[in-house]
């Protein structure tokens, strides 16, 4: 690299400096000795300085970077502020910089239209993402308009629907290479308080846009959804507040519409309307891989009801999950899917057994509940349902259930859907997680009970996992002086690899020499563990020597606080 | 195993895994049909280079039998280019002062080592991310050279930088 030329500038250093001499001198004894004179002179002085200033920089260590890698770096740099003052370090950086069209594709309509047509001018041919917001100047329109083609990504923030049509129908509606569309919270009302509101449109909107493969729409109108039509969509993202017209049709007929979808996320703040005319429907969805439906309700499982309306025979990943900001539900209605939902949804979204269970319930009321149940198939598919309670600053006695009991109201309703769970004899390793609220002795045979009822419906197990739980519920029959009561015999099944893992088991020492009870009545049912693992804070004296006897390996270590699994 | 001769003659004995993550010194041993293990051929592989060789092979013994970036596929390519996240022992090996830092890249750009070249450049675009135009001066040694009439330019742009 020559660091002494930079293209396009002819004068070396000493013949700039030679021709500022000569016309210091020409100015200074000149008998037009004039303002004008001077005010060029000193320009001219400035462009002088300007260009040494450049040279000088042409070697500095990052200048020897050849051009070509220096306009690269600002394609690691998100943020166009930066771009912007990465182009106002030095004349070469700017020239490098404004040559690079890429960099300046980013078009923030609410800058203006200065601001726009520079960026246009830069961008050249360059793929644009306009971002669009309702303050925008109106003037700026008509500056995208010949350029609606190069449009490839389109961010509509806050916006008047009216600023939508007439966007989609720049370019008589043709926008080739759009790739992603957002429409993002439309407030209500618009700025001058009129109503934000769409009267049915003579063509959907962006109805050329066959190209489109991720489509984001934040609205509190699911009716909207009827105005898009997006054959080749991939990816599809709705967040609704159905205030309005709140039909499920609205979006199962926009679902049905686009068969080409791959990735799947719903988030509905309020009911909506499944109508009698939908029972029937199901919208089968082939090449969904993942999954998201997220309902916040109050007083239906009504996510389950949704999801019983879409088929995804090909999803990786399925999450159905409600929230409640309170736990006020009436008795009758439970967390999880009834059998008869549960059935359905299992054989809509997961094509093969299941294989492994696992049950986790964190939290204690004063913070949020939350709940999963996940199943994972032979072939790594994964069906999630959680369940998630809001904190709450009501007071207590405003609440259906006391804090200190929804955790493990949960638990149970969870250990219910999982013994009902239509092929759970399939079920190879099972994981149990309770980290809410220490439960008082009732609800804890009535868990105990439901914890045996689940075991009955298992066939053998490879892994059993126990994490966090007390372990009363597992290990009462066990003791000496069981605090539950009397039992009927307490079966545990075929298992392979048992896991118990507690941080804080130190006041259960009693359970804790219980396990190799456990191990022995396995053994000698001629079905012992070949490997007990277990994570505590203290042992007990002798129990790892004991437990070896029952068990062909046998795996105790301290362990404060063990980290959680990952979901 | 690959003789490489730097410019300053001093020779680098390197398995052909290792001198193969460069796809200029692939390319070109595949051209000459050099044979890739046999130590009569020791001194088939000859290159000129420069002073931060000694790093960009400890890059390369590191990242050996990587997978290497495929030169079609655009959305790699786009991806790598988003993302500012530097591996940890490449944040860590990518720790030296400027000049080394300008010959590692000025390296990677001749022997074609695009992943190098990625971390080099990102590592500078971490370093500019959150300045202002002094502050990059000032990090590298650049004075300012614009002119009055290019300065309100910029100061008009730069308006437009702060608006988010």
């Amino acid at each position: 690299m020559n660091t002494h030329n930079y293209p396009g500038r002819g004068l070396s250093i000493p013949q700039l400096l030679f021709a500022l001499n000569e016309e210091l001198k020409r100015v200074a004894y000149s008998p037009t000795f004039t303002l004008e004179a001077v005010s060029q002179l000193d320009r001219d002085a400035s462009t002088a300085l300007a260009t040494i200033r450049e040279w000088k920089n042409s070697f500095a260590h990052v200048n020897l970077i050849p051009s070509d890698i220096l306009s690269l770096i600002p394609t690691h740099l998100t943020s166009q502020k930066d771009r912007f003052h990465a182009a106002s370090v030095c004349r070469h950086w700017r020239g490098v910089l404004l040559k690079h069209g890429a960099l300046w594709s980013q078009l923030f309509l609410r800058k203006g239209e200065d601001y726009v047509s520079t960026l246009l001018k830069r961008a050249k041919g360059s793929a644009l993402d306009v971002f669009t917001h309702r303050d925008g100047p109106i003037g700026t329109l008509p500056l995208i308009s010949p350029r609606a083609q190069q449009i490839r990504g389109l961010v509509f923030s806050e916006h008047r629907w009216r600023d939508v049509i007439t966007f989609s129908e720049l370019n008589s509606g043709s926008f080739p290479r759009l790739r992603t569309l957002e429409i993002s919270h439309p407030p209500v009302f618009d700025p001058i308080g009129q109503p934000n509101v769409v009267s049915s449109p003579p063509r959907p909107f962006f109805r050329d846009s066959v190209n489109l493969e991720r489509f984001v729409f934040c609205s509190w109108e699911l009716a909207l959804l009827s105005h898009f039509t997006f054959p080749n969509l991939t990816m599809f993202k709705l967040s609704a507040d159905s205030t309005g017209d709140c039909s499920a049709s609205h979006l199962l007929n926009f679902l049905k519409a686009s068969p080409m979808l791959k990735t799947v996320e719903i988030d509905l703040t309020k009911l909506i309307e499944l109508g009698g005319a939908l029972e029937e429907t199901v919208v089968v969805l082939p090449n969904v891989e993942t999954f998201s439906l997220h309902v916040a309700e109050d007083h239906m499982t009504q996510v389950y009801s949704i999801a019983a309306h879409i088929s995804c025979p090909s999803a990786k990943n399925t999450s159905l999950t409600r929230k409640i900001d309170d736990y006020e539900m009436n008795a009758g209605l439970g967390i999880f899917p009834d059998p008869v939902s549960w059935n359905t949804i299992v054989r809509q979204y997961m094509s093969s057994p299941i294989e492994e269970a696992t049950l986790k319930v964190k939290g204690t009321g004063d913070e949020d509940v939350e709940s999963c149940l996940t199943f994972r198939s032979s072939d790594a598919t994964a069906l999630r349902l959680g369940f998630e309670i809001g904190a709450t600053d009501a007071p207590e006695d405003e609440l259906f259930l006391p804090r200190a009991e929804m955790g493990w109201e949960i638990f149970s309703q969870a250990l219910e859907t999982t013994k009902d769970h239509p092929l759970l004899s399939h079920v190879k390793r099972l994981h149990i997680e309770y980290r809410a609220a220490i439960l008082d002795t009732d609800k804890m045979v009535s868990i105990a009970e439901e914890i045996q009822e689940l075991f009955n419906s298992l066939g053998p197990l490879d892994e059993f996992t126990i994490r966090g739980c007390d372990l009363h519920l597992f290990l009462d029959p066990f003791l000496d002086d069981p605090v539950l009561g009397p039992h009927s015999p307490f079966i545990f099944p075929h298992t392979k690899v048992l896991t118990i893992s507690h941080p804080l088991m130190d006041n259960e020492r009693e359970c804790m020499n219980a396990i190799p009870k456990l191990a022995k009545l396995q053994h000698e049912l001629g079905i012992p563990f070949k490997l007990v693992t277990v994570r505590i804070f203290r042992f007990p004296v002798g129990m790892a020597t004991e437990l070896g006897r029952w068990v062909d390996v046998v795996d105790c270590r301290r362990e404060w606080f063990p980290k959680e699994d990952d979901e | 195993m690959v003789l490489l001769v730097t410019s300053d003659n001093k020779n680098f004995v390197v398995d052909r895994e290792v001198a193969d993550r460069s796809v200029f010194v692939k390319n070109t041993l595949e051209a000459r049909g050099l044979s890739i293990a046999t130590p009569p051929m020791l001194n088939g592989g000859c290159f000129e280079l420069t002073s931060p060789f000694l790093q960009v092979l400890e890059y390369c013994q590191h990242h050996r039998g990587e997978p290497l970036p495929t030169t079609d596929d655009a959305n790699a390519d786009e991806n790598r280019k988003r993302t500012t996240d530097i591996g940890e022992w490449d944040r860590k090996f990518i720790t030296v002062d400027h000049e080394m830092l300008f010959e590692i890249i000025l390296a990677a750009n001749y022997l074609d080592i695009k992943p190098l070249l990625d971390v080099g450049c990102k590592t500078i675009g971490n370093m500019v991310k959150g300045k202002s135009p002094e502050e990059v001066r000032k990090l590298f040694d650049i004075v300012n050279d614009f002119t009055p009439e290019e300065e309100a330019q910029i100061k008009k742009e730069n308006e437009w930088a702060e608006d988010p």
